[in-house]
């Protein structure tokens, strides 16, 4: 299938007090089109910063965003979503490519009806009227499953419950069916029975669409039953990427092991939940050598030492790291 | 509906509470309300200046001639001036309306300029013209009215000779209505801008502070992520939101711009409720007194629940 976005080495950096913290240093991931890509990580892994630096939405300054490559296709044209001018930007977002953000709480603006909030996109890339742009929000909201589209135009995001609003939210990004839509942690604030329903609204509407999402997420159970394609996330650097299949049944890096470890398993009798030791580190000090040596099970001397670069273990299997470089090596050589 | 006529209702224990304290305040003043009252000729005669403390009773103590002063408000008469032995409530009558004016004007001063540098200050945030902005606030807040009237009076009609330092309108001017309506706008400039100086840096403040606070909230992010233009965001999404914050001081500044008038109008010598007050609180004029007072109270109530209302337009999550 056709690539829809080449990211090639994406770093961000804040700026702040005349210091510079790197926060994602050399991402490079491509989606390809109505495909589900999976960027998973911890808090603070950067995932969140990659998925917002893709639309430009990271304020500069602080935030200093480089890459080699953004290169979004879209109706057989490409366009470099790093370098082109704003102007050609804003026709893209909200348009092609679309965004659900994580706290449905805050997301929406607290003084306009949500009908409003839906129907300026649809004026704004559709060039839709009042009447039309109305009646196309309303069916809009129909779509994403509220009870009462008509009525719930008018109301106010105060007057809906977390998942009413998440909801409305996915109904402004679907408006203008995006070739991309960017679901930046989509179900976290909400409650765990909403969390399954939004998810299954988002399959279904992707699977309608024939839309590609770029599924921000920490829940690996989520990334297994959705996702095509999966980027690990560590400190800010891709670990290990892969096909969802191959990386649940041949996973490779110590981190992406200790994520599967640490999900809780009704099957399996267990005493304790696992978790991986130690926490992610600050961005002011990233560890030397590899970024995960001080909390993984497999360190070698090495490690600590020499930054490890990202190898492909099997087609479209890149890993990072050293030991089961070697180990890996051994066998095949 | 019920939100107001239950917020009428509470006014009228304030009102009373107000009274009351500012009777006592009055009396407790040093100066002798009888020794105003008469002539020159008719205080060499002490028999007279009893007389007349007789008449206006006040040789009574001081609550019973609050009981006695509340009746007789009550049924609707406010007594008669000691000074011009006119009554009380034709004389406010006639004074209101340029207090009113001035306030109104000082008001949409404030709130337009406010507001606007506000705006603009916090889309250029740290600039040079921000900065120098924030100086002109900071300066307009701390400089007393009375002495930027004077500097104004100054520069502007002893330096320059452009508008006039005294009074409503030019004595004798006659033309259309509009050669009256400017000949009046010329006289207020100068004194609103002297009474609102202050509060045009207070709001700008604010308005900034509010603004910023709004450019980083998430749903602006939203508004960004959706492909709208910079101007949409600004005016449609930040604007608004920005505005909830400030409304509340619309109820704040009017106290201070009713009690500033007093000064101002005294500076300009405006025919208002200030001056009149003023000229009151120096001559022991009690009846008068207790009205401006009152009066006074009255505007800046009415103001407050104004401004309460206009909350439940700006910010629709605000039910009464």
């Amino acid at each position: 299938m056709e690539n829809l976005l080449q990211v090639k080495n994406l770093s961000v950096a804040f700026r702040t007090d005349g210091e510079s913290t790197t926060v994602v240093s050399g991402a490079s991931f491509s989606i390809k089109q109505s495909e589900v890509a999976a960027i998973v990580g911890e808090s603070g892994s950067g995932k969140s910063v990659t998925a917002m630096s893709l639309l430009r939405l990271l304020a500069s300054p602080p935030a200093q965003v480089l890459a080699d490559e953004m290169t979004f296709f879209s109706d057989g044209a490409s366009v470099d979503l790093f370098a082109c001018p704003d102007q050609k930007l804003r026709a893209i977002r909200g348009n092609r490519i679309s965004m659900v953000f994580q706290e449905p709480m805050t997301s929406l603006n607290p003084t306009l009806a949500v009908g409003r909030q839906i129907t300026e996109v649809l004026q704004l890339h559709k060039g839709m009227g009042r009447r039309e742009s109305e009646n196309a929000a309303c069916g809009l909201l129909a779509e994403v499953g509220m009870t009462e589209p008509r009525r719930q135009l008018g109301a106010f995001p105060h007057q809906l419950s977390g998942g009413m609003r998440q909801r409305v939210m996915i109904a402004i990004a679907l408006a203008c069916r995006p070739d991309l839509l960017i679901a930046d942690e989509p179900t976290t604030a909400l409650d765990v029975t909403i969390q399954a329903q939004i998810m299954e609204l988002l399959n279904e509407l992707r699977k309608k669409n024939k839309m590609a999402v770029l599924l921000i997420t920490h829940n690996m159970g989520l990334v297994a039953e959705m996702a095509d394609t999966v980027a690990v996330m560590y400190a800010g650097q891709i670990v290990e990427s892969a096909s969802s299949k191959e990386l649940f049944t041949n996973t490779l890096h110590p981190y992406t092991k200790g994520l599967l470890e640490s999900v809780p398993n009704l099957s399996e009798k267990r005493k304790n939940l696992v978790s991986i030791p130690g926490t992610i580190p600050s961005p002011r000090a990233w560890p030397s050598g590899c970024r995960f040596h001080p909390r993984c099970g497999m360190c070698q001397d090495e490690c600590r030492e020499k930054a490890q670069e990202l190898w492909e273990a099997s087609p479209g299997h890149f890993v990072r790291c050293g030991v089961q470089k070697e180990k890996r090596g051994g066998d095949i050589g | 509906m019920r939100y107001i006529i239950k917020r009428l209702l509470t006014m009228i224990p304030m009102l009373l509470g107000i009274s009351l304290i500012s009777y006592c305040l009055m009396n407790l003043a040093p100066g002798d309300a009888a020794t105003m009252y008469l002539n020159p000729e008719e205080l060499k005669n002490p028999v007279s200046i009893e007389a007349v403390r007789e008449k206006l009773q006040l040789d009574k103590p001081v609550m019973v001639r609050y009981v006695a002063w509340l009746k007789e408000v009550l049924r609707g008469n406010w007594g008669y001036s000691y000074l011009s032995r006119q009554p009380v409530i034709k004389e406010i009558g006639a004074r209101i309306t340029p207090t009113i004016q001035l306030s109104i004007t000082a008001l949409l001063l404030e709130m337009l300029l406010g507001v606007g540098l506000g705006v603009y200050c916090a889309k250029h945030q740290y600039k040079i013209s921000d900065h120098a902005l924030s100086l002109f606030a900071f300066v307009g807040m701390s400089m007393p009215s009375f002495w930027f009237g004077i500097l104004l009076i100054l520069f502007f009609t002893l330096q320059l000779g452009w508008l006039p330092s005294m009074g409503l309108v030019t004595v004798g001017l006659k033309g259309s209505w509009h050669v009256i309506l400017l000949d009046r706008l010329r006289h207020m400039i100068m004194p609103a801008i002297a009474l609102s100086f202050a509060g045009i840096g207070s709001w700008m403040r604010y308005q900034r502070a509010s603004f910023l606070d709004v450019m980083e909230q998430d749903y602006i992010r939203t508004a960004r992520s959706k492909g709208l233009k910079e101007s949409v965001i600004t005016w449609r999404h930040t604007f608004r939101n920005s505005c909830i914050p400030v409304v509340t001081m619309l109820g704040g500044s009017l106290p201070g711009l009713v009690s500033g008038s007093f000064v101002i109008e005294n500076m300009f010598g405006i025919p208002g409720l200030g001056r009149y007050g003023t000229m009151a609180v120096l001559n022991r004029d009690y009846p008068v007194i207790m009205a401006v007072t009152l009066f006074s109270s009255i505007l800046v109530m009415a103001g407050m629940l104004l401004s309460d209302l206009l909350y439940v337009l700006v910010d629709p999550r605000i039910q009464y």
